[in-house]
């Protein structure tokens, strides 16, 4: 009658090895979720901090193409105040050249120029702007989009500075 | 009782022990749940307001946060200090 059942051989499980996680370390565990959530938390707070510290710097004027470099009614990205910070250029007549903050102010998807509206669209979550000013005309986001002084020297122009 | 039971069978009042130390461990696995989940909640509406840009509720939500996780260190020492004892 001690023989040793077919399934054991199979299938052997050595209760000793096997590594059971009690309510009361699971609940242990749950207090470390809370603190990683904390330090989120903290994480995005002190990101906040950096980026707001960043943004009170003046940023150094940069040029950023020739008016020749986009048509009537066109639109092309470029960099400031630094790498990794998209901004619009949109040449909205002849001579008039306005540039924003390519960042929705919902999310921060980037916003793409519609020639025919004259509109800045967000396809993410169907945010507009208008063209002329940044203001919000449609959609979720809160605040217009920062525009960038502009200064054209010659056929160069030149992003300065954000609007406040 | 006679019914042939061993006698290492744990006594009532072992069991009510027992017993309560597990709902104490259930509430605080609970409590330490809907906490974390308002962390989570907390969370997202602190990330939304960074995406945006805004920076109004960080402050408010890191707080939040923070008093979840007090919170949280505060119930578990129920369950640790049980441990001990």
């Amino acid at each position: 009658m001690d023989e040793k059942p077919a399934w054991k051989d199979d299938f052997p499980i050595s209760w000793v090895d096997d590594h059971f996680v009690t309510r009361r370390e699971f609940t242990k565990s749950l207090v470390l979720v809370s603190c990683a959530a904390f330090c989120a938390n903290g994480a995005l707070v002190a990101m906040g901090a950096l980026e707001k510290a960043r943004g009170a710097e003046k940023p150094e004027p940069r040029k950023i193409g020739s008016v020749h470099d986009v048509p009537v009614g066109g639109s092309r990205v470029f960099e400031f105040p630094g790498p990794g910070e998209p901004c619009l250029l949109v040449r909205l007549d002849a001579d008039r050249f306005v540039a924003f903050a390519q960042k929705c102010t919902h999310l921060g998807c980037p916003v793409l120029y519609r020639k025919e509206s004259r509109q800045l669209h967000c396809p993410c979550h169907e945010g507009f702007f208008n063209a002329e000013d940044g203001k919000v005309i449609a959609g979720p986001p809160p605040r217009p989009l920062p525009r960038v002084e502009l200064e054209r020297k010659g056929d160069e122009l030149w992003a300065m500075a954000f609007r406040k | 009782m006679g019914d042939g039971l061993p006698e290492v069978m744990p006594t009532r009042r072992v069991r009510a022990e027992r017993a309560r130390g597990m709902t104490v461990v259930y509430a605080v696995m609970v409590s330490t749940m809907i906490l974390i989940l308002i962390q989570y909640l907390l969370l997202m509406v602190a990330l939304e307001d960074f995406l945006s840009g805004h920076r109004a509720i960080q402050w408010g939500a890191a707080a939040g946060s923070g008093f979840c996780f007090a919170g949280a260190c505060w119930l578990i020492r129920y369950v640790v200090g049980r441990r001990a004892a």
